[in-house]
């Protein structure tokens, strides 16, 4: 972990969300509870329907909890129209969170927008955002369909950054990609963070990603927390049953290094 | 064995050029085994797959033969004499399960329609076979599952019931194009490790499509590393994931998240990207990404050789073991 600042940047405290279903109510998180450290990341892993699609909801502030609260630097997390949120979001499927009648530079631009800076300083900063992430900055004015996945991940990560924000929420952000464009945009992640000090909510159901990227993990089962435990200690022995699990299915389709033959799933 | 020999795609262009997607590609699969198909987005995996199913786009051109394990041969090019092998001898399951279902129908008419139609089993043998079939997916209330429709199936069981569909008329070649990639990791490990056992028994060849080297490394008998159209190695799945003689198979190996990666640790790529048709290189396609790359890479390109049980385009695929270290 990167020297973490004292105070948290995210609490989340005894958060219980239920959904009006058909027929009833359904409880889509129960009582979780965990706080994060500036510049540190935290994996919420588990399988679907577990919850982290609506924690990340909640986290983002695009909703809010039914009971308990989500504090964001001390704050409520909440969406203002008209505001650059204080939490950026990173998705699976860079495609389809860019604009893509607008230039890429324009999207990246878009949370400057408010910012008292006149509109070179803006083009300057879209390119210095470009350069920082890995593509060339001549390409500010391409549509997102003149790059690849990988490249327009880049650009996505570029515009969550322009504002500066001090928690990032990254929803299974290598997923959609090639192993060797997740390794790049892995390590992206890694480079980025160390120099824009950020602390970062990363969702994955792949906990060979979350192994490189994460300092704390939490396990997320039918809404509660199974666990919640130190990188290098859950992938050393997990806590509970269930996390053990999750980590021995995953392994049964990871590459492990150096490779065993009597690793193969019999 | 099933064998495809020579699978060239190619885009028709007007004015009578051809642009070269996929060029002389070969591989065999065996009745009961699998074969895994790695490579990165655009390396022509699925072109070849779809090739090989009489499934490519009108505007391509397509040429190879394909050879059934009864010794008969039908050429590629031919794409109706293909296609009408397709749901009998050959099958394939796509990413989107529910998209091969029709949401009209339960899964038990589903199943059986098929093989009915096609005259190949009465509807009383066709009935008793997708129950077998569900049960080997790991259905336990089989006559319940039969009654759903499509909507009513989760991704997990949508999943189990299209790769049973897939197999109703006992097919000699099966393809499975990205099948798992919706599925958590539980679900995914029991599906594939039910396909695995249901092609043993069978005899159904398997080609497993995948650019996740992690499940293809648990659950392929061979592999076959795709890139930039062509074929880089062929091997056995043991042999190839452990003395990996081509560059690109050791630098896709290490750029794999591994669970015993320290945390925080950069992990090793393959700078650059894959180069599209059209810009292929002269040479080696690998040379422009690759660590090993000479003189030698840029002037010639490496033919597929022998190399251990299976074959390597390159031209130093006999030092795999000094270069085993070396990542890019």
């Amino acid at each position: 972990m990167s020297q973490p600042d004292d105070a948290p940047i995210l609490a989340v405290q005894d958060v219980s969300r239920r959904y009006s279903v058909r027929g009833g109510v359904r409880q889509a998180l129960r009582g979780v509870t965990f706080t994060l450290a500036a510049n540190a990341t935290i994996a919420i892993v588990g399988e679907s329907g577990a919850g982290k699609s609506t924690l990340t909801r909640l986290i983002a502030g695009f909703e809010r909890p039914s009971t308990g609260a989500v504090l964001v630097d001390g704050a409520p997390a909440a969406v203002a129209p008209g505001k650059v949120a204080p939490v950026q979001m990173v998705f699976q499927h860079p495609a389809e969170a860019l604009n893509r009648f607008a230039s890429v530079g324009a999207s990246i631009g878009e949370p400057l927008l408010r910012a008292p800076i006149s509109r070179p300083e803006r083009q300057a900063r879209v390119e210095e955002l470009l350069g920082m992430v890995g593509i060339d900055p001549a390409r500010a004015r391409d549509r997102p369909r003149a790059f690849s996945g990988g490249q327009l991940q880049r650009i996505v990560l570029a515009r969550a950054l322009a504002a500066e924000p001090r928690l990032l929420v990254c929803d299974e952000p290598t997923s959609a990609l090639d192993v060797s464009v997740q390794a790049q945009i892995v390590n992206l992640l890694l480079e980025l963070q160390e120099a824009k000090r950020f602390a970062c909510v990363l969702v994955t159901h792949d906990l060979a990603v979350a192994r490189v990227l994460a300092d704390e993990v939490l396990v997320l089962r039918d809404g509660a927390v199974a666990e919640h435990t130190p990188a290098d200690a859950f992938f050393e022995e997990p806590r509970s049953a269930y996390g053990h699990d999750l980590l021995r299915t995953t392994a049964a389709q990871t590459l492990n290094a150096p490779l065993r033959a009597a690793e193969r799933v019999k | 064995m099933t064998a495809v020999s020579g699978l060239g795609v190619a885009l028709r262009r007007p004015g009578g050029e051809t642009l070269p997607l996929v060029e002389d590609v070969s591989f065999a699969v065996a009745p009961g085994r699998i074969l895994g198909v790695v490579g990165e987005t655009g390396a022509g995996k699925t072109l070849t797959m779809r090739a090989t199913l009489g499934l490519s786009a009108p505007a391509l051109a397509v040429t190879g033969h394909l050879t059934l394990p009864d010794g008969d041969v039908v050429d590629l090019a031919d794409r109706a004499a293909v296609r009408a092998l397709l749901g009998d001898r050959l099958s394939v399951v796509l990413q989107d399960p529910l998209g091969m279902l029709d949401p009209l129908f339960r899964v038990g008419d589903q199943l059986i329609e098929g093989v009915c139609r096609a005259g190949r089993m009465t509807s009383g043998e066709a009935r008793g076979r997708a129950e077998r079939l569900l049960e080997a997916m790991g259905f336990v209330d089989v006559a319940a599952v039969q009654r759903l429709f499509p909507h009513e199936l989760s991704g997990g069981m949508a999943q189990r019931v299209a790769t049973a569909l897939a197999m109703m008329a006992r097919p000699s070649l099966l393809v499975l194009d990205e099948p798992t990639s919706a599925l958590d990791a539980s679900v995914r490990v029991e599906v594939m490790r039910l396909v695995r056992q249901l092609a043993a028994e069978e005899r159904i060849g398997v080609c497993l499509v995948s650019h996740d080297l992690g499940v293809i490394s648990h659950f392929a008998d061979a592999l076959m590393v795709m890139y930039a159209g062509r074929v880089l190695e062929a091997r056995p799945a043991d042999e190839a994931l452990h003395a990996p003689a081509h560059p690109y198979t050791r630098a896709l190996i290490a750029s794999s998240p591994s669970l015993d990666a320290p945390r925080r640790r950069p992990l090793p790529v393959i700078h650059g990207a894959p180069p599209v048709p059209g810009t292929w290189p002269g040479g080696c396609v690998f040379e422009p990404r690759c660590p090993r790359a000479a003189d030698r890479c840029r002037g010639t390109r490496p033919a597929l050789e022998p190399s251990g049980a299976g074959t390597v385009a390159c031209h130093y695929r006999h030092d795999a073991e000094d270069a085993r270290h070396v990542t890019a």
